[in-house]
């Protein structure tokens, strides 16, 4: 069995692991995380040569080990779908700019994806298992799904395993390039209801502490995570996820809340409205990317909600799309696709 | 715990600086003939000035060799992975077995430079590459692998800096070990970029010469290029008589010392590859070679000498680092090296550490010059990252 014992987040939204009563508005289609005072987190002679992702990372990885009441993990293991690339943008400008002499090393030498793992290991001195996915929409999910390995294989207690991305300046412009925002500015609080093509951009850090052993703190129990390719047809995402709940010794009608990566693109938004009409009528329907915007590791915020949800036993007003007839939450079934090529199923129980 | 299956090698494919195939590297490797030099594809203002470990063939001559046709999205590191993925899946000769779970794990650090830095000021101001600005990223390489060999199963990409490869192999052994998958594509792949051979010049840890790994006069590395690739198998459904070699045991440590250096006194290396010998059962006597990560770094070499000289004590096996033949082939070095160690387990023999002529003062041995026959029954490797992310791969004759 794995646990979810520790948690912390910073998204557009929070830092730390403040709840979410009252959603942070924003228009355009370019969300971004808060700026927290980091000297408040941070030594401030480190600070100054930390990135604004080498921040994040560290913000949510920390709350998280505070959270779960340890100083540090026995493995680190992140998912980032972009990582660093914003540095590497920074070098490459520097290239352009300069030519190919007297450039700077500070970006080149943040530019690696490792360097979020390796930071949170420095600032809590873990000599210990470190490792990086960067697969797209994948990252986060195999992240976890290592951390589960990791859980089988060794004795580590407590590993810390995470989803972070940020979007860097260009990237955005280049990404709008070939559609993938919305041309219109729309509220974030709206996009469940905005069908026209593209999305919001997001960004966001959240990492949790993970073990065998249940205790007080303990948000939830992950009890499975499955990634798969573009299913060819509704009925193949059906099948796929029957088969992976019959896994779990569940079925459909055993899901009590449904979290659903709806980003309002109404190209490939009508893949979340089949499954949850079709398959889970009971179930209460929730999502999450009006708070985070979409991003490679957005699940890792869908995770962090799910797991205030499942401990509190009670769902953020914002978050529901449709109030279902269960009056407590034992299973939670995270659905979520990213550029409909890459969709995952994460199952959470109480 | 569950039980743990075993995980055997039983197909390999390696381009680089050396040539196509591991039967060309290996020739090269047993006549210690260097693979580096001027740099003639890469459009950079440090061609002639630092040499390098190029693959001597252009993106046009790879697509020739696949037998297809460019296309948008084209990357040379994808183009690399999928000439060395193919020869290591034709080499296994394998099965088709719809029930079997396989998967793909690559390595890479630098998938995404190539793209972005070459076509940058079109994704700024037109729409004539439009179709490379959702290429830039690092899974790209691997999801052209995949299709290229039709594997549609597991498929996940890691960029821990230089260890990427080493640690996509040691996922692979671990999916394998704990019954996740039957078989695995496991390796890296990076092409030269400017991004990285800059960004390595700016720490000033390029040398202009060629790289003279644990000489004393060392300047630091030449970069590489590359691709390399195993097929793993569990010993459930794989013939061990058909095997290449066993791999038999991995060691993960992150050191946390500093961001892109080692600790001087090699606690990180020394951890990964202790980690690696008790994973495996075996003591620091089997060891019969150490395939070195031996960038030719004033830091590396010394962090990794003496990490050697502390664990071996008075069992010290011979050491070499090729990166001398091949250049630093970045993220994908760990499969690179992998490859060359299993062809030191099949010839029974340790390759040269190329132009050292002044051991080193502060590590107890002298890496070996000339290429070397002698009974070897296991090979350890190490990959020493940015971060001190180590990773050491032990691999046995089967």
């Amino acid at each position: 069995m794995f646990y979810i014992n520790g948690i912390g987040s910073i998204s557009p939204q929070q830092y730390g692991n403040g709840y979410l009563e009252k959603p942070i508005e924003y228009s355009g289609n370019r969300i971004s995380c808060l700026r927290p005072d980091y000297t408040q987190y941070i030594d401030p002679i480190k600070l100054r040569r930390m990135s604004k992702l080498l921040k994040m990372g560290w913000l949510a990885a920390k709350t998280s080990l505070d959270d779960a009441g340890i100083e540090k993990a026995d493995a680190i293991i992140t998912g980032t779908g972009m990582g660093c690339f914003s540095e590497t943008e920074r070098f490459l400008l520097a290239i352009y700019e300069n030519g190919e002499q007297f450039l700077p090393a500070t970006p080149f030498m943040q530019s690696a994806h490792s360097t979020i793992g390796s930071q949170i290991a420095m600032m809590s001195a873990c000599n210990a298992y470190n490792m990086t996915f960067s697969h797209r929409g994948f990252s986060f999910e195999t992240a976890l799904l290592d951390a589960c390995l990791q859980m089988l294989e060794s004795d580590a207690k407590n590993i810390l395993v995470g989803g972070i991305d940020e979007i860097a300046d260009n990237q955005f412009l280049f990404q709008k390039r070939i559609g993938r925002w919305k041309q219109e500015s729309i509220n974030n609080l709206d996009l469940l209801h905005s069908q026209t093509n593209g999305t919001i951009s997001g960004e966001g850090a959240a990492y949790f502490v993970m073990g065998r052993e249940r205790n007080p703190n303990t948000y939830a129990q992950l009890k499975g995570v499955h990634s798969f390719s573009k299913p060819q047809s509704d009925e193949q995402l059906r099948s796929t996820t029957h088969d992976f709940l019959c896994r779990h010794q569940l079925e459909a009608t055993d899901i009590d809340l449904l979290m659903l990566g709806i980003n309002g693109d109404g190209r490939t938004d009508t893949s979340y409205h089949a499954f949850r009409e079709g398959t889970f009528p009971q179930a209460t329907h929730t999502y999450f990317k009006h708070l985070c915007g979409e991003y490679p590791t957005a699940t890792a915020f869908a995770t962090w909600l799910s797991s205030q949800i499942m401990k509190r036993q009670h769902i953020p007003e914002t978050a529901i799309v449709k109030q279902g007839k269960k009056p407590n939450y034992q299973n939670l079934l995270i659905y979520n696709h990213y550029k409909n090529d890459y969709h995952s199923l994460i199952l959470l129980a109480k | 715990m569950i039980d743990q299956q075993r995980v055997f090698v039983r197909g390999m494919g390696i381009i680089s600086a050396l040539g196509i195939s591991a039967e060309q590297n290996l020739s090269k490797l047993m006549a210690s003939e260097s693979g580096i030099g001027t740099i003639r594809y890469l459009d950079t203002e440090h061609s002639e000035r630092l040499p390098s470990g190029e693959v001597k063939h252009s993106n046009q001559d790879l697509l020739d060799i696949l037998e297809i046709q460019d296309f948008p999205g084209m990357s040379r590191a994808a183009l690399l992975g999928m000439i060395a993925a193919t020869e290591a899946c034709k080499n296994a000769d394998l099965k088709h077995d719809p029930r079997l779970r396989i998967g793909l794990i690559s390595g890479t650090t630098g998938e995404a430079m190539t793209s972005v830095e070459s076509y940058f000021r079109d994704f700024q101001n037109n729409d004539s590459k439009n179709e490379y600005i959702a290429t830039q990223d690092w899974g790209h390489s691997t999801e052209l692998i995949a299709k290229h060999l039709s594997i549609d199963g597991f498929m996940t990409t890691i960029n821990t800096a230089c260890s990427s490869a080493a640690n996509a192999i040691s996922t692979g052994m671990r999916m394998i070990r704990n019954g996740l998958l039957d078989r695995a594509v496991v390796g890296g792949t990076d092409a030269l970029s400017k991004v990285l051979l800059n960004g390595f010049n700016t720490l000033m840890i390029v040398d202009s010469e060629p790289t003279k790994p644990f000489d004393k006069n060392r300047n630091g590395m030449n970069l590489g290029e590359g691709a390399a690739y195993l097929v793993l198998e569990s010993e459930a459904i794989t013939e061990q008589s058909n095997c290449l070699a066993e791999c038999s045991g991995y060691g993960i440590m992150s050191e946390a010392y500093h961001l892109t250096a080692q600790s001087q006194s090699g606690d990180g290396a020394y951890q990964s590859m202790k980690e690696a010998l008790d994973r495996s059962g075996l003591q620091p006597g089997d060891i019969d070679y150490i395939n070195a990560h031996g960038t030719a770094t004033i830091n590396n070499d010394l962090s990794e000498g003496k990490a050697i000289s502390r664990l071996f004590k008075d069992h010290l096996p011979m050491v070499s680092s090729t990166k001398a033949f091949t250049g630093h082939t970045q993220g994908a070095t760990g499969a690179l090296e992998a490859v060359i160690s299993i062809l030191s387990l099949q010839e029974q023999m340790a390759f040269a550490n190329l132009n050292t002529n002044n051991p080193m003062d502060e590590i107890d041995f002298t890496a070996i010059c000339n290429p070397t026959k002698d009974s070897i029954n296991h090979v350890l490797s190490n990959a020493l990252g940015f971060g001190g992310n180590n990773t050491s791969l032990i691999f046995s004759n089967c």
